[in-house]
């Protein structure tokens, strides 16, 4: 019990009191996500105060304990369940499988089965404050094509994610330096969203990059200058800088501006993007980011186009969700470029601690000005651990 | 076909003027209901109390229970995107052509909830659309043709609604309806369209509101329109309510 207090007390101490992890988590107060995570920008593995909110608050109650104390869950919700591992260890596992079936009920339509995340987390800190240590993440991706535009290590199927030094400068300051994501808009974890892996912040668009983070209050700001990923072929690498800043008119409401540019041998990607995050009492959460893209491909036209994520989150009980996401893509402002849409609805379940459940059915659509193309259906089934 | 059409139009016109002349009477009959000058007057008292409960479990149910938002009437924008195949029937010299139809329009409604219950209630609305559109045919000589299209018409429907949160009033609902439609075309001169572009089309529709403030919610709307016993298509709809 006193250890989950000294926790709590340790993340209100370093005054990010209102943080989320999945951005929809600011529904419940939770505006930051290095609150939870050890990375700044979200994402990744869970710090002990994730995990014990987690346990404590996010999932429901397990089924055969229903009883529990929430306090006794935050207890028990480390990598070894009820005993904490020292600070200079501390191991995750994440894996997520998805069920994709395009068109069901319709001729052609095919099932596949997508094992997206085989993660391994390592964090090690030099203090038990955990203001300085090494972050990383080994990832099984199987086959060397499934984790372009990065590479497998060697001959090996394993890749490295993500690595960095964390350091805390002081209580305002945070250095990360390594290999790691892009600082740019919502991240939700959907990375197929219109605002994620379109834009090159796909599931292994991390780069080596130094990320500067200031907190306060009020204000998040993330400078990052960033040098693609060393370990990708050099035609991938990506070299540019992102920039995000987010202003809490108070803990459940968060507006926010993001910009990034970078450039490879082939193409010259800007991003712009305005960002609203919007909890309400009793866990719901309103998502939304609106963005310009303006793409260079050599030996084609430019491309100067928009696109929009909306995310409604209701939470109809503790641990359950219900999600209506909304995503808008205009690859061009000409009339010959189509808007495609993405129209959704699904649930979001937390059955316990560690455990995740998704259920979406999702249309996508375009809308063109001389055809009429006709509309896919996704029934999509995942499974995430976070153990 | 016709009597099914029938049939279907008058159950939709007894339920609408059924919620219609009894919502009132149905709403003021909850026991200890404020009404709405009192609730009014008594807002930042009401807030005080609600305060004070909450600090205790009793309270924290007591609020809870309490609906926060009473969508008795409200407005809706919003737009809409529309698919339909075989959407708009052609009474030309080819008889047999097989269209799809893609339609943006605006949708300006009406809406009406009748909460019977404190969690959930009976829910009318009208909804008017207009925009534009293309329709792609094709037969057996003529390939493709595209047409600009405008696009006009009416929803009327009747449904149940629940509240996911009666502190946040975010709701979720399951209607059923009727809706005309008119299609107008820009460019008519190689067709005759008097008859089919009229069409009345039924349709269920799921919906969610996501309650911003005490007045106002997002909603997004799924609906499903069918011609007896034939689906056509379905149409998205996003937008903003006002109470």
């Amino acid at each position: 019990m006193k250890r989950w207090r000294l926790v709590l007390l340790f993340g209100i101490a370093l005054g990010w009191n209102t943080a989320g992890a999945y951005p929809e988590f600011i529904g419940y107060g939770y505006r930051s996500c290095l609150t939870c995570h050890y990375n700044a920008t979200g994402g990744g593995q869970l710090n002990d105060y994730g995990r014990a909110l987690f346990g404590a608050e996010i999932a429901a109650r397990p089924f055969w304990m229903p009883n529990t104390d929430d306090e006794r869950l935050g207890e028990c919700s480390h990598f070894l369940g009820c005993f904490s591992s020292p600070y200079w260890l501390k191991p995750g596992i994440k894996y997520r499988r998805l069920l994709n079936q395009t068109n069901p009920g319709r001729d052609g339509s095919v099932v596949r089965d997508y094992s997206m995340q085989n993660d391994f987390n390592l964090a090690t800190f030099l203090t038990e404050e955990e203001s300085l240590g090494l972050v990383a993440t080994f990832s099984y991706v199987g086959k060397p094509e499934l984790a372009a535009p990065n590479r497998p290590l060697g001959e090996s199927e394993m890749m490295l994610r993500e690595y960095f030094v964390r350091w805390r400068i002081n209580d305002v300051y945070w250095l990360f330096v390594g290999l790691m994501d892009k600082a740019f808009g919502i991240k939700q974890p959907d990375h197929t969203a219109v605002n994620r892996a379109p834009i090159k912040l796909g599931q292994n668009d991390q780069t080596h990059a130094i990320l500067l983070y200031r907190h306060s209050d009020n204000h998040d700001l993330f400078v990052q200058p960033y040098f693609g990923n060393a370990h990708a072929e050099e035609l991938d690498r990506a070299v540019g800088g992102a920039v995000l800043y987010e202003y809490s008119w108070n803990e459940r409401l968060v507006f926010g501006v993001s910009a990034k540019h970078e450039s490879t041998k082939r193409e010259t990607l800007t991003n712009y993007a305005l960002l609203v995050r919007y909890g309400k009492e009793g866990g719901h959460a309103l998502l939304s980011e609106f963005g310009f893209k303006d793409i260079e491909i050599e030996g084609f036209n430019r491309m100067f186009g928009a696109y929009n994520y909306f995310e409604a989150h209701y939470l109809l009980t503790r641990g359950l969700a219900f999600q209506s996401i909304v995503q808008f893509d205009k690859a061009e402002f000409r009339d010959s470029s189509p808007l495609r849409t993405r129209w959704g609805f699904g649930f979001l379940y937390f059955p316990m601690q560690r455990i995740e459940l998704r259920a979406q059915a999702i249309q996508v659509r375009a809308d063109e000005k001389d055809r009429v193309s006709e509309d896919q259906w996704l029934a999509q089934g995942q499974l995430h651990l976070s153990l | 076909m016709a009597c099914a059409r029938t049939v279907a139009s008058l159950i939709v016109t007894a339920v609408a003027t059924f919620a219609l002349l009894f919502a009132k009477p149905v709403y003021a009959a909850e026991k200890g209901k404020p009404s709405r000058a009192a609730t009014s007057v008594s807002r930042k008292k009401t807030d005080r109390t609600r305060a004070q409960a909450k600090r205790t479990s009793k309270g924290r149910q007591a609020v809870r229970s309490r609906p926060a938002a009473r969508w008795m009437n409200g407005w809706q924008v919003g737009w809409s995107s529309w698919h339909e195949a075989n959407g708009v029937e052609r009474l030309t010299d080819h008889s047999e052509f097989e269209t799809a139809s893609s339609f943006q329009t605006i949708v300006i409604g009406n809406e009406w909830t009748l909460l019977r219950r404190r969690r959930n209630g009976l829910t009318f609305d009208l909804q008017l659309f207009l925009g534009r559109g293309t329709t792609e045919s094709r037969d057996a000589r003529l390939d493709f043709l595209e047409r600009d299209e405008l696009v006009w018409g009416g929803a009327g429907s009747i449904g149940w609604r629940w509240f996911f949160s009666q502190a946040s009033g975010s709701q979720a609902s399951v209607m059923a309806g009727a809706m005309y439609r008119h299609v107008g075309f820009s460019e008519p001169e190689n067709f005759s369209f008097s008859k089919a572009a009229q069409r009345l089309l039924y349709y269920g529709k799921f919906e969610v509101a996501f309650s911003l403030t005490r007045r106002t919610s997002l909603f997004q709307q799924f609906t499903v329109p069918m011609e007896f016993p034939q689906r056509t298509g379905n149409m998205w709809v996003m937008g903003l309510k006002v109470r």
